[in-house]
Parts: C-alpha cells; sequence; structure tokens
C-alpha cells in the first residue's frame, strides 16, 4: 500500500505542473525609450525576444536580454508571454545557434544590469519585476507589456 | 582506429576551431565568438532476412558497402559536429561547422565532414545574404534538422536526406539569400533561394569548387509561420539543375571519367518539397513530400530509363507528456521510392578517383515507434524499434540512442 501511494505521489508531481510562487508578481517588458513600438502584444514580444524575427522594423538589431536571478518574475514571462517552459526555452536557444548562428540573450546578474542594458542599446528588449522600475525613471527605458503571474 | 592522416587532419582543424573559440573573446562586449557541438551515441540490433528477398539479393551482389547505409547494428559513433560561430560586426557573422563521424555503412572508418561553412551579410529582416557552403534550403528536415540527433525526437536520420545516400542535394556551396516578412497578426512569411555548385559527375561529390559543367543550382522555399498552437509551417519548396555526368549501363560496371570514349550523360534534374511541421503543447507532427525527376536531354539512356522519378516522404507523429514534455512517444513512418528497382542511371553513381561506377541502392519503406526522453535540456535519450517494409535492410531493427549538446 505504502508502494502504491509513493508511485502515486510520483505520477502526480510528474504530472502535475510546476510549482508558481504564491505571491502574484507583476513584470514589465520594456525596450529602448526610442524603440516605435509604444505597447507590444504577447505574441510580437514573443517572436522579438525568441528571435524568429532579426531586426525591429526600424532596422535595428533586437538584443533581448534578461536577469540570472531565477526569480518569479522569469518564470511569469516564459510561462505567460513566451509560452513555453525553461527547459523548452534553453533547447530554442541551442537550437537557432546551430541553425541560424543567433545568439541566445545577454544574461545580467539582476534587473539593474537588465535596465542598464535596456538604456544603452536601442534594438534591446528585456523583462523586470514592475517593482524594479521605480528606481529606474531617470533611465531612456518605456514600459511595452505588463502581466501579473 | 583511427588513421594517422585523419587524426593530424582533425587535430589541426580543431586547434584552429579552438584559437577561434577562446572563452571571453569578444569586441566592444557585444561581438561574440562561441564553439559549441552536438553528438549521439548510439546501439543497434538488426534481426531477420532483407524486407523484400530481390532488395536483398540485388544489394549483396551490387551495393556499395557491406551494410545498407544509414542502418545501425552494435555500437556507433555517428558523429560530433562542431559549430563556431562569431560575429564579426553588428551585420557580418560567420559559421563554420565540421563533423567528425563514422562513415556510415563501413565498421572502421572515422571522416571529417565539412556540413557548413559560410559568411552572412545581415543587411534588413528581409534580406539577408549568406556566401560559403549551407544546407540547401529544400523541405522542413535538410533545414532544420538534418543529421541532428539531439533537435530530432525521432532517433534514425531519414534515409530521404541522409548525406551519404546523396538522393537530394543537401548541401550547396554558392549564393543563398533569405529572409522574414510580416504579414501582420503575428503571420510571418519566410522565403530562401539560393544559387549555387549543381551535382557533380556522380552524386556523391560535392562540388565545393570548380564547377565546370556551365550551369548552376538554383533553389527556392517559401514558408509561411501561422500562429497557431505553439508554432506551426508550412512550406513548399524546389530546385533546378543541369547534370552532366556519364551513363554506366550495368550495375557493377564503371568507367574512367578521363576517358574520351566514355558515354556522357546530360541531365536535367526537378525537385519539389511540400512540408507542414506542427508543435504544440501535447502533440507534434512533421510532414514532409519530396518528388525529383531526371530527365535525359539527349536521348542517351534506354526509353525504360530515360525519365526517371524520386518519391520520398517523412511523417512523424509525438505526444509531449508529463509537465514538461520531456517524454516523448512517437510514431514515424519513411518512404524512398527510387526511379528503377536498383536506383537509376545517376543516382547509382559513386565517384572512386578519376573512375564512376554503378552501384545498386535500395528503396526504403520503414515504420518506427519509439520513445524519447529529455534528462536534462541538453541530454536526450531514445529507443526505436523500426520495420522495414520494403528495401534490402533487415525486417526488424532496434536503436538506443543518447544524443546531447554543448
Amino acid at each position: 500500500m505504502k508502494i502504491l501511494r509513493i508511485a502515486l505521489i510520483l505520477v502526480l508531481a510528474a504530472l502535475g505542473k510546476p510549482a508558481v510562487s504564491a505571491t502574484p508578481v507583476e513584470i514589465a517588458v520594456i525596450v529602448h525609450a526610442s524603440n516605435p513600438n509604444t505597447t507590444m502584444t504577447a505574441d510580437d514580444i514573443r517572436s522579438h525576444f525568441m528571435k524568429q524575427k532579426s531586426a525591429w522594423p526600424n532596422g535595428e538589431k533586437i538584443r533581448p536580454v534578461e536577469s540570472e536571478m531565477d526569480d518569479g518574475a522569469r518564470t511569469v514571462f516564459i510561462t505567460k508571454v513566451l509560452k513555453t517552459n525553461a527547459t523548452d526555452l534553453e533547447r530554442h536557444w541551442l537550437e537557432i545557434k546551430y541553425r541560424s548562428a543567433e545568439s541566445p540573450p545577454k544574461r545580467m546578474t539582476d534587473d539593474e544590469g537588465v535596465i542598464k542594458y535596456i538604456g544603452a542599446f536601442k534594438g534591446a528588449i528585456g523583462f523586470v519585476a514592475a517593482s524594479s522600475l521605480e528606481k529606474a525613471s531617470d533611465k531612456p527605458i518605456k514600459v511595452v507589456f505588463r502581466i501579473k503571474g | 582506429m583511427f588513421q594517422k592522416s585523419t587524426l593530424l587532419r582533425y587535430a589541426s582543424v580543431m586547434a584552429g576551431v579552438g584559437l577561434f573559440a577562446l572563452p571571453g573573446v569578444s569586441r566592444a562586449g557585444e561581438f561574440e565568438t562561441s564553439l559549441s557541438a552536438f553528438s549521439d551515441i548510439t546501439y543497434g540490433v538488426l534481426r531477420g532476412k532483407p524486407a523484400q528477398a530481390t532488395q536483398g539479393a540485388a544489394f549483396g551482389a551490387g551495393g556499395e558497402d557491406a551494410f545498407v547505409k544509414n542502418s545501425n547494428q552494435g555500437f556507433g559513433l555517428v558523429g560530433t559536429d562542431f559549430v563556431l560561430t562569431t560575429e564579426l560586426d553588428d551585420r557580418f557573422v560567420y559559421l563554420a561547422e565540421v563533423n567528425l563521424q563514422a562513415a556510415r555503412g563501413r565498421k572502421d572508418e572515422i571522416e571529417l565532414d565539412v556540413e557548413r561553412m559560410f559568411l552572412e551579410y545581415r543587411i534588413l529582416p528581409q534580406l539577408n545574404i549568406q556566401a560559403g557552403l549551407f544546407f540547401t534550403p529544400i523541405g522542413y528536415f535538410n533545414r532544420n534538422l538534418y543529421a541532428r540527433a539531439w533537435m530530432m525526437i525521432s532517433a534514425q536520420i531519414p534515409d530521404l536526406f541522409e548525406e551519404e545516400n546523396n538522393f537530394v542535394p543537401t548541401h550547396t556551396t554558392g549564393v543563398h539569400a533569405h529572409g522574414i516578412f510580416d504579414l501582420g497578426r503575428s503571420h510571418l512569411l519566410k522565403y530562401a533561394v539560393s544559387v549555387g555548385n549543381g551535382r557533380n559527375t556522380s552524386p556523391d561529390k560535392a562540388v565545393y569548387a570548380r564547377d565546370d559543367d556551365g550551369w548552376r543550382t538554383t533553389t527556392a522555399m517559401l514558408e509561411w509561420l501561422v500562429p497557431a498552437f505553439r508554432s506551426t509551417t508550412l512550406g513548399v519548396s524546389g530546385w533546378y539543375d543541369r547534370i552532366s555526368s556519364f551513363y554506366i549501363p550495368t550495375v557493377g560496371g564503371g568507367d574512367s571519367t578521363l576517358n574520351p570514349a566514355a558515354q556522357g550523360l546530360r541531365l536535367t534534374e526537378v525537385g519539389v518539397d511540400a512540408h507542414l511541421a506542427i508543435f504544440s503543447n501535447h502533440v507534434n507532427l512533421i510532414g514532409e513530400y519530396l518528388y525529383q525527376q531526371h530527365r535525359d536531354r539527349d536521348n542517351v539512356l534506354p526509353a525504360t530509363e530515360r525519365n526517371g522519378a524520386l518519391q520520398g516522404a517523412f511523417v512523424e507523429l509525438s505526444a509531449n507528456l508529463l509537465s514538461t514534455g520531456a517524454l516523448k512517444p512517437y510514431v514515424r513512418f519513411d518512404y524512398v521510392k527510387l526511379p528503377q528497382t536498383n536506383g537509376g542511371p545517376y543516382l547509382g553513381l559513386r565517384g572512386d578517383g578519376d573512375d564512376v561506377v554503378r552501384v545498386f541502392v535500395p528503396r526504403t519503406a520503414m515504420l518506427m515507434g519509439g520513445l524519447s526522453y529529455d534528462f536534462a535540456p541538453r541530454v536526450r535519450v531514445k529507443v526505436e524499434y523500426s520495420e522495414a517494409l520494403a528495401g534490402a535492410r533487415a525486417k526488424h531493427g532496434l536503436m538506443l540512442q543518447t544524443a546531447f549538446a554543448f
């Protein structure tokens, strides 16, 4: 009986959804202030961030960037905006490197680094916890999408 | 064991690649050079008689090797691909891919193969130009999965696109323009056009340089990316080439390309391909159909061989199980019908120095079922059972594969 219970728990764990933080996290997708987009849909963000497109409408090279911190914001972005999971996303970056010689996103140590990078490069796009924007009012960035997880 | 010359070649190439790929090499922190690789190790078991006795007997008498190419028995090193990419600046990217692999159909040979080597100039999203050696923009498998076990869900490379079968011109040396157009509402249209050195005297000899037949092959591809499921692509492609070759009337026969009395053969090759690939959260489907025709331009061939057609298909259906989709059961069907029962007057030719010989090439019809599991994002293991329905392969096959990337 005990073995059956353990087996059932293992099966449910395997079939279950990945754990998500209980506290809702709001994330903001940000681009450089000069970016022609004022708002973007999740599909638009997906095609730009995952490099299905290589450049913005103004010809600027798309430069995705993300934080190395594997916190709730990243999970929300991957599952709700990119509509994938962390494993498939890692596979995606390896695959497009082989197929199209495209680089994966730049990885910054934290949200502050992401904001600095996006402020420095006109083609950059990334996501941060919405709370991180409080200290970024002087940076040349703009929010094009928000979502709560 | 490796031959000494092969080892020396490998060592020098890898030393060169390594020098370019020193970690941290970058300019202004933006232009990066990286080296990545993917590889797989297999174990295969074949049981039973050839699926078709006549094909098995003909292969035994006139096949190129002792074993059907792309069949697996015992342990096998299918190969390791090393991919070097470097951004020269915002618009120029260089890619070089070399493959160290066990020769298909052989027991004891390791060969070094250049898969891709091109410089790409990224002008606009709608226009990028590559010059060098690239995958011919035909269909889905050849462009996206080509011999990459780690990316494939199923294990075996389809015979239709196996480079060493040379049924289809999988690689081209030349110029390749490609781009993507935004059709609105998240619909995208991809295109690719290439012009390059075409087929050689025999299909197994790539033309890296000095294409002297006075003709360049052209290929065009259109692909519609539909915002349905996780990704949906629907595409058509086609190519046209003129081939200068030799007529070898019988399997087992041969001639010297330097012999002024050798019977020349001028062919026109036309191919079309249609593909559909759907990846969803639960089910994935890849389907591809290819038709290729060879036409004798001078009526040198007997009437029965004058207009030969190859038909090929590849269909794979898989499901994504577990919360991450890491476990994928699948079924697959492979089909290659050759111009004649022996492979035809061109696809059966093999180059050997200055000589060209004609061998028997078996057809393919195979049903496969298997299970693929991602132990980690970079490690995929598979077990696959195959049942040969036609051709010279043994009736039953079992294959284990570990595929990984780094």
